[in-house]
């Protein structure tokens, strides 16, 4: 460009250049002091949807949006009626309603020592990445106030689920009180059962819910998990309850590894198989699938029992906070399968359930290759050059 | 009120929907130790409530009761939706319907009331209270209250 100047060495001539080469990228007008249009570029006509006749004459406001504070131009015109250079971002209305945003510089001009004669403005288009950006925080304010909502929600199941046990020590207790002022004994062996009982379950309420508490927080060791491995010691954990209850378990083989915090792989496995064992071995012959198979990064596993099923209108609801389908006490604490989801969900996965009444049930969990920062290198390296070309 | 008007009182059904046996045992222990209902009767969750309230399957024979408790925290179909469906159904929209939960969530409120609730009580902690409260219960709505007439 300065090349091609020198070359023209007519000052008239480096003008039209630049002139020609400016209107092909910005939007250009000029206005006097009072902001009446003095004149407009093809660009202001094609973005503003008006003529250059429709302009020219009229006072700038005609483009005005309404959608910037009064306070907004004041501050404007307070700088460029004083001399000074003004950039901001504005929002503009086309002739046809529709808003537009535009980078804009205003220049005052003048000679040399002289009184300010009017104003250039140039602008560019930025109604793409405003849009973006608007979207961008539309999104943003949609996931806060979704996650509010579950918070809420969270608190009223745990200060409900929390409480439920306190109304019964009290009562039980206070019942008591009351029997023995009265010199009735018969009650109470059965009551101290009752205290006994509750305090249990909100003893596991708590455990239950720092362990929820703990998933996607503390960082774990991650490795490589032999799902076959993981399921052989849950199974061996639970092996008197689940003999107990005269179930056959089945595992398939040959199950795939995960990269995986080997805790939360665990986990999955513990509560899906407590579950099956709980909810299953209503069947005649009760029997326990795992099975998992992998599919590029993501491995899918499965525990499936041959109990009484779940209708589907309770698919989603089982793997809520506190939720059970059963009545209090017979089920468990209601956590167990939110934490399975949320394990999913901290390993970019999900859990679901395939059951409908009287089928038996297979919950799913799909979990996605944990790649933390050190192996993403080592990937690099493996994969040769690459991280040469990024240096 | 008078003692000839208590006994004139006729046995009031009571039906109460609570998943969680131990305050079953409360309500029931507390409203016979005041003898101010003879008749209870117990379902665990809101399907079994509304198969109770339409006569179905192993309740084919059940009563219409006078008055519900209902807890919201239930399995399977909870309170809030129990309610909804009684004070949808014509035949059953005149049966008082008092919710008795843990929750005094504001949200839970709002949502019981804007489905007609007749009543809305949060479960005291402290027994004495908690006695008390079942027993007011009782008297107000087997004594004091008038129910509505039978449906034709």
């Amino acid at each position: 460009m300065i090349a091609a100047l020198h070359i023209s060495g007519d000052v008239a001539d480096e003008l039209t250049f630049v002139k020609y080469a400016l209107d092909e990228h910005a939007i250009v007008a000029t206005t006097d002091l009072a902001g009446t249009i003095v004149s407009v570029n093809a660009k202001f006509c094609q973005i503003s949807k008006f003529s250059a006749e429709e302009l020219v004459g009229q006072n700038h406001r005609i483009i005005n949006s309404g959608r910037h504070p009064k306070a907004f131009f004041v501050e404007m015109w307070k700088a460029i009626s004083s001399g000074s250079t003004w950039r901001g971002e504005i929002c503009n209305r086309a002739k046809d309603g529709t808003l537009y945003w535009v980078d804009t510089t205003i220049v005052p001009i003048r000679h040399t020592g002289g009184p300010l004669l009017g104003y250039v403005a140039i602008r560019a288009d930025i109604t793409e990445q405003k849009l973006a950006q608007e979207k961008h925080l539309e999104e943003v304010n949609a996931e806060l106030r979704r996650k509010n909502a579950e918070l809420e929600q969270y608190v009223h199941s745990v200060s409900h689920d929390l409480k439920s046990p306190i109304v019964t020590i009290l009562g039980f207790a206070g019942m008591m009180r009351k029997n023995l002022g009265e010199g009735q004994m018969e009650r109470l062996a059965d009551n101290t059962e009752r205290i006994i009982r509750a305090a249990g379950r909100m003893r596991c309420v708590i455990d239950d819910l720092l362990e929820l508490s703990r998933v996607g927080r503390t960082s774990g060791e991650v490795g490589d998990v032999d799902l076959s491995e993981a399921a052989r010691s849950v199974l061996e954990e639970l092996r008197e309850r689940i003999t107990a209850a005269g179930i056959r378990v089945e595992v398939g083989s040959p199950m795939p590894t995960i990269r995986a915090e080997r805790m939360r792989v665990w986990q999955v496995l513990q509560n899906l198989v407590i579950n099956a064992v709980h909810y299953g071995s209503t069947a005649a012959a009760p029997v326990i699938e795992i099975g998992a198979s992998r599919l590029g990064d993501t491995v899918t596993l499965y525990v499936r029992d041959n109990g009484k099923g779940i209708a589907e209108e309770h698919h989603e609801r089982v793997f809520g906070l506190f939720q059970r389908l059963e009545r209090k006490g017979a089920g468990g604490t209601g956590v167990g399968l939110a934490i399975v989801r949320r394990i999913a969900e901290t390993h970019r996965g999900r859990a679901w359930v395939e059951s409908s009444v009287g089928a038996g049930s297979t919950f799913r969990v799909s979990m996605r290759d944990l790649v933390s920062e050190e192996s993403a290198d080592a990937k690099a390296l493996a994969e040769g050059n690459d991280g040469e070309q990024h240096e | 009120m008078t003692v000839s008007n208590m006994n004139e009182a006729r046995p009031v059904q009571f039906l109460l929907v609570e998943d969680d046996e131990d305050h079953a045992e409360l309500v029931r222990s507390v409203l016979s130790d005041y003898r101010v209902a003879n008749l209870l009767d117990h379902v665990w969750d809101g399907e079994e409530a509304m198969a109770y309230l339409r006569r179905e399957g192993k309740f084919a024979g059940s009563p219409r009761p006078d008055i519900i408790l209902l807890d919201l925290k239930l399995p399977r179909m909870d309170g809030h939706e129990v309610l909804a469906e009684i004070k949808n159904d014509p035949k059953l929209l005149s049966i008082p319907v008092v919710m008795l939960t843990t929750s005094d969530a504001e949200s839970d409120r709002i949502v019981a009331y804007s489905h007609y609730v007749n009543s809305y009580l949060v479960k005291p902690v402290d027994f004495t209270r908690f006695s008390d409260l079942i027993k007011t219960l009782g008297l107000y709505w087997s004594v004091w209250n008038a129910p509505p007439p039978p449906p034709r």
